[in-house]
C-alpha cells in the first residue's frame, strides 16, 4: 500500500467548515436577511388549559409598524389551523377555541421590525376562560379526568398503547428466578436548549415559488409535509437549511412558528422572518423524555440474568408530536434488552395526553434509545448489588459474547457486532477498576461516601431498514450524488444536514479515500431541497451509517465507469485494471496507471466511444440493518454526605463505533455528548407546578453545565467493524449521550449503598442525595 | 398562593365596609398604577400596571363582588391577563366592629400562570405578600384620615 489520501479515512484533519465558523462567517438562520423583509412575532397563551372567549387585535393594529394580526380563525378558514405530526396526531397551528399549554401560540403580529412586531404582540388581548388542568400523566388517565383531547374522538387521555415481547414467557422465567429486582424510574422532561433557538425565513417569489430558510434538521421530508398540509405543488416549494447551531432532535418537527411565518409571506408577498427568543424555545418547543418507567429484572442463583419486564407510561403533553418513525410509537426503545442475552423479555408503553407542550422527541438520542439504557444499566447495577456481586464482574458473566453476533435479542433486534467485554476491560485497566473498589471500601470503613458506576450500553441507530422504518410514509434511505468535475474536483450532495457534526469533513473524508482525490478538492453541499436528492436527514446518529454509506457506494459505482475509462485510455482491458493506492494500474504494472483526475478529464474530453460523457453518480442508501454500537463507561464520584454534593472526580468512556471517519471529529462528539449525558443527570429537568406553570422558562432556572461543572473527560476505543455497513462504521453521534446519565447515577447509588438506596432519580441534586441519606438516618 | 393578614382601625365599620366595596375606592390604594372603573353595581374593569422584578407591564383586569353580608364581610374575584401572564386572585375580607374600632380580617388566593409565573416564580411569592400588605396599610391609612 503506498501513501494515505490526503484527508482519507481515519485520518485526524481539521474540520473544513471550521474555517467559517471560527471566523465568525457561518450563515445562520437570522443571518438571513432579504429587502423588503417583514417580521413575525407570537403572543402566547398564560393559561395552560383555557377557553378562548375572544382575541381583540385592535390595539395590536393600531401599534406602529404593525401591518397584520393573524389569528387561528384566519388560518381556519384557509384550512390550516392544524397540521398534521410525525405521528399522524394533530397539532394546533394556532387555537381557534382552546389553549393547551401554557406558552401555546395564540396570535401572531407581522410588522415592519423586530420591535413593532414583538410591541404588537404584546398589545393583543385574549379573554381566556382557564379549564382544569392535567399535567400529571398518571392523574390524566384516572377515571374523571378532564378529557384533553376531544376533537380526536377521545372519552379520556390515553393515546396509544404498544407492547412488544412474549409476555407469558417473561412472567413464567421471572416467577422461576432465584432472584428478582424492581425499581420505578423516572426519567424527566428535558429540552434540547441548542444555542440557536428555531426560526425561519419565508418568501413568495413572483412566480408564486415558496422558498423558506429554517432551521431543520430534515429539509426534504419538511417540504414534503409542507406540501401536504398547504396544498402546494412540491416543486413550487424550496427548503434551505443553511448552518445550524445544534439541532439533537429539537429541529426535526414542525413548529407553528413556521407555518404561520409561510402563510404571512403568503399573505404580505414580502419575506417574513420568524426568530424564537430563549423563553419560548424551553416553553413551546418540542420537549424529550418524560418516561415513567417501572422495570425488573430476573435472575439464577449464580448471576445470569433470565428475563426482563418493563412497563412504561409517556407523557406526550397535548399532542403525540413524536419524532419517531412511523412503525414505532415508542421508538426503539425495546433495545432495552441491552447489552445482556436474556431468554425473554416483555416490554409495553402507554401514552398520556397532559397540558404540556409536544414531548417525545429525541435529545441527541436515537428514538427512546437513552431511556432504554438508563434503565436496564441501572436494573443490572441494583441487581448485581442485591446479589453481592461487583457490577464489573455481573456484567462480563452476562455479556452477550463476541462469538454470538449477529445476535437476535429477546425483543426481535438483530444485533449487527459487538465486544461487550473488550470495552468494559479496556474502561477498567483505564481507570483502575480494582484499586478504586480497595479504595471504596477503605473510605467506607471511614464513613466516606465513594462510588464506583458502570455503564455499558448498546445503542441502535442508522435509521433505517426500509422494510420496517418509515417517517409518514416515506421509507428511511439516504441518499449521496457525487460529481467529478473535469479538473478532478468533486462536488457533492447528501440528504442529510449537519447541524455542527461537521459532515463537510466526514464526507469529504469518504469521498477523499473512496475516490483518490484529496479533501480539499471535495465539496460538500448539504441542506437545499432544490439541489440536494431526497433523503431523511441527520437525527438518530443516522447520518455515517446511511449517507455515510449512500458515499461509499455511490463512489464505488463511479469508480466501476472510471475503471472502464482507465482500460480504455491505458489500452487494456477493464479485467487487466485494479484500483490500488487510490489509482487504477494496470495489474502488475504498477508504473502504467491512470489517476481520478486523468479519468476524470477523459470522462469529458476524451471518454470511450459508446460510453456516456461525464463522471458522476447517485446512490440512495438502504441500509439492510441498523448498526449497533457499544461503549463502556466507568464513573467515580465522591459524595459530601453533610450537603449531599456530588463531585464526578473521573469518568473514562470506551466506545466502539466500528470504523472511524476521522478520529478527532469523534472524540468531539463524545466529549460533547458526555456532557449532554451528564447534564440531564445532574442539573437538567423542567417541571411544570400543579396549576401548569412551567418552571424553567430560562437558564435561570434551566441549568445547563458549564466548563466549570463539566467533568474532565477520558475517552478510548475499541474497534468492532459493522458487518453490513460499506465502511464498518456505525455511528457515533448519540452513544455517549445514552451512555453517561446511567454510569453517572450508577457511581451516585453505588457511594449510597450503606444506606441502602437503591434510586434517586436524575437529575441528581445535593438535595435529593441529602434526603436519601436522611431518610436512611444519615448524618 | 395564599396571603392573609388583619388590621385595625379607629374607623366606623359602615366606613371600612363602604371603602372595600367601592373598586375605585379600594383599588386607589394599590401603590401600582392602575385604572378601575365599575361597570354596574358588583362589576369592575381596568388596568393595572405591575410587575415582579424585571417583568412588568399592564394587566387588563374584570372583577366583581360575591356573596358577603354588609358591614360584615365581602368576597371579590379578580382576573386579568397581560405581559404573557394570567393573574386569578379571590379575596374574603371580614368585618369586626370591638371596643369603638373596626378589625379587618383578610384572606386572598391568587394565581398567576405564564411569564410572570415562570420567570419571576422565584420571588413571586416575595413580591405578592409585600404588595398585598401595602394595599392593606394603604387602606387603613386612608381610613384613618380626613374622611
Amino acid at each position: 500500500m503506498g501513501e494515505a489520501i490526503h484527508g482519507g479515512i481515519g485520518q485526524s484533519i481539521q474540520r473544513k467548515e471550521d474555517a467559517r465558523f471560527i471566523r465568525g462567517k457561518g450563515n445562520y438562520i437570522d443571518d438571513v436577511n432579504l429587502p423588503g423583509m417583514l417580521f413575525l412575532d407570537i403572543a402566547r397563551s398564560p393559561y395552560p388549559h383555557a377557553t378562548i372567549k375572544a382575541i381583540h387585535k385592535e390595539k395590536a393594529l393600531a401599534t406602529p409598524g404593525v401591518l397584520a394580526v393573524i389569528t387561528g380563525a384566519d388560518l381556519a378558514a384557509a384550512k390550516l389551523a392544524w397540521m398534521p405530526t410525525l405521528m399522524s396526531d394533530t397539532q394546533m397551528v394556532l387555537p381557534t377555541d382552546t389553549v393547551m399549554f401554557q406558552g401555546q401560540e395564540v396570535a401572531a403580529v407581522v410588522a415592519t421590525d423586530r420591535y413593532a412586531a414583538a410591541d404588537g404582540a404584546a398589545a393583543i388581548e385574549v379573554d381566556y376562560e382557564p379549564l382544569p388542568v392535567v399535567v400529571d400523566p398518571f392523574k390524566a388517565l384516572e377515571p374523571g379526568a378532564p378529557v384533553l383531547r376531544p376533537d380526536k374522538g377521545k372519552k379520556d387521555n390515553h393515546i396509544w398503547h404498544w407492547e412488544v415481547g412474549d409476555k407469558a414467557a417473561t412472567e413464567k422465567l421471572l416467577k422461576e428466578s432465584a432472584v428478582v429486582v424492581k425499581e420505578k424510574l423516572y426519567i424527566p422532561r428535558i429540552h434540547v436548549s441548542s444555542i440557536e433557538t428555531c426560526g425561519c425565513v419565508a418568501q413568495v417569489d413572483v412566480m408564486g415559488k415558496l422558498t423558506v430558510w429554517m432551521t431543520t434538521q430534515a429539509p426534504h421530508a419538511i417540504r414534503t409535509v409542507f406540501a401536504l398540509v398547504s396544498g402546494l405543488p412540491e416543486n413550487q416549494i424550496r427548503i434551505i437549511s443553511p448552518d445550524i447551531g445544534g439541532g439533537f432532535g429539537g429541529k426535526v418537527p414542525v413548529y407553528p412558528g413556521y407555518v404561520i411565518a409561510v402563510v404571512a409571506a403568503l399573505t404580505t408577498g414580502k419575506p417574513v422572518k420568524w426568530i424564537e427568543d430563549r423563553t419560548e424555545n424551553l416553553t413551546s418547543d418540542s420537549f424529550a423524555r418524560d418516561y415513567h418507567i417501572e422495570a425488573e429484572i430476573g435472575a439464577t442463583k449464580d448471576g445470569k440474568v433470565t428475563a426482563l419486564r418493563v412497563k412504561t407510561l409517556a407523557d406526550h403533553g397535548y399532542t403525540d408530536a413524536a419524532a419517531n418513525p412511523s412503525k414505532f410509537p415508542a421508538g426503539l426503545f425495546h433495545i432495552i434488552t441491552g447489552s445482556y442475552p436474556f431468554k425473554s423479555a416483555f416490554v409495553e408503553v402507554d401514552a398520556a395526553y397532559t397540558n404540556k407542550p409536544p414531548g417525545g422527541i429525541a435529545y441527541r438520542c436515537s428514538f427512546r434509545v437513552t431511556e432504554a439504557v438508563f434503565a436496564i444499566e441501572r436494573l443490572i447495577d441494583n441487581l448485581a448489588h442485591q446479589m453481592k456481586i461487583d457490577p464489573a464482574e455481573f456484567r462480563l458473566k452476562n455479556f452477550i459474547p463476541p462469538e454470538a453476533f449477529p445476535f437476535q435479542s429477546a425483543l426481535g433486534w438483530t444485533y449487527d457486532s459487538g465486544n461487550y467485554a473488550g470495552a468494559l476491560q479496556k474502561a477498567k485497566g483505564i481507570i483502575g477498576y480494582d484499586a478504586l473498589r480497595q479504595e471504596q471500601a477503605e473510605k467506607r470503613a471511614k464513613g466516606e461516601l465513594m462510588g464506583i458506576g458502570i455503564s455499558s450500553f448498546t445503542e441502535i441507530v442508522g435509521a433505517g431498514p426500509s422494510k420496517t422504518f418509515d417517517i409518514l410514509g416515506i421509507k428511511m434511505f439516504d441518499s449521496a450524488e457525487i460529481r467529478i468535475h473535469p479538473t478532478g474536483k468533486v462536488l457533492a450532495r447528501f440528504g442529510t444536514k449537519s447541524q455542527g457534526q461537521a459532515h463537510e469533513t466526514t464526507y469529504g473524508q469518504i469521498l477523499a479515500e473512496e475516490l483518490g482525490i484529496p479533501v480539499e478538492n471535495i465539496s460538500i453541499e448539504e441542506g437545499d431541497t432544490d439541489t440536494a436528492p431526497y433523503g431523511l436527514g441527520t437525527y438518530a446518529s443516522r447520518s455515517t451509517p446511511t449517507a455515510g454509506a449512500a458515499a461509499a457506494i455511490a463512489s464505488r459505482k463511479i469508480r466501476d465507469k472510471a475503471q472502464k475509462i482507465a482500460a480504455y485510455l491505458l489500452e487494456v482491458s477493464p479485467d487487466d485494471i485494479e484500483w490500488k493506492d487510490y489509482k487504477f494500474q494496470v495489474k502488475g504494472v504498477p508504473g502504467k496507471s491512470k489517476t481520478m483526475a486523468d479519468i476524470a478529464f477523459a470522462a469529458y474530453t476524451n471518454h470511450p466511444p459508446g460510453m456516456e460523457a461525464g463522471l458522476e453518480a447517485v446512490d440512495y442508501y438502504d441500509p439492510p440493518n441498523m448498526t449497533f454500537p457499544f461503549g463502556s463507561y466507568i464513573c467515580v464520584v465522591d459524595i459530601d454526605k453533610e450537603t449531599g454534593q456530588v463531585k464526578v472526580r473521573r469518568f473514562v468512556a470506551v466506545d466502539d463505533c466500528g470504523n472511524i471517519i476521522n478520529p478527532m471529529i469523534v472524540d468531539g462528539q463524545i466529549h460533547g455528548g458526555l456532557t449532554m449525558g451528564f447534564a440531564p443527570a445532574m442539573m437538567e429537568e423542567i417541571q411544570y407546578d400543579p396549576q401548569g406553570n412551567i418552571r424553567q422558562s430560562s437558564f435561570l432556572e434551566y441549568l445547563l453545565p458549564t466548563a466549570v461543572e463539566t467533568p474532565h473527560w477520558e475517552t478510548a476505543k475499541t474497534t468492532t467493524p459493522s458487518p453490513h455497513h460499506p465502511l464498518g462504521a456505525k455511528g457515533v453521534g448519540e452513544s455517549a449521550t445514552v451512555g453517561a446519565p446511567a454510569a453517572i447515577a450508577n457511581a451516585v447509588v453505588d457511594a449510597l449503598q450503606p444506606y441502602g438506596v437503591t434510586n434517586i432519580d436524575i437529575p441528581i441534586t445535593s438535595y435529593k442525595v441529602w434526603q436519601a441519606i436522611h431518610a436512611k438516618g444519615g448524618p | 398562593m395564599h396571603v392573609e393578614g388583619t388590621f385595625e382601625t379607629a374607623a366606623p365599620i359602615d366606613r371600612v365596609y363602604a371603602l372595600f366595596r367601592d373598586p375605585v375606592a379600594f383599588t386607589d390604594c394599590l401603590d401600582d398604577p392602575h385604572a378601575i372603573h365599575p361597570t354596574d353595581a358588583d362589576h369592575f374593569e381596568g388596568t393595572i400596571t405591575t410587575g415582579v422584578a424585571f417583568i412588568r407591564g399592564t394587566f387588563r383586569v374584570r372583577g366583581n363582588y360575591g356573596p358577603g353580608a354588609p358591614n360584615q364581610s365581602l368576597t371579590a374575584h379578580l382576573s386579568g391577563t397581560g405581559m404573557g401572564s394570567g393573574l386569578d386572585a379571590d379575596f374574603a375580607i371580614q368585618f369586626a366592629a370591638a371596643n369603638g374600632k373596626t378589625q379587618v380580617g383578610w384572606k386572598g388566593d391568587l394565581t398567576l400562570t405564564g411569564t410572570a409565573a415562570t420567570l419571576g416564580e422565584r420571588m413571586v411569592r416575595g413580591t405578592v405578600e409585600k404588595k398585598s400588605t401595602a394595599l392593606f396599610e394603604n387602606a387603613r391609612r386612608k381610613l384613618e384620615g380626613p374622611a
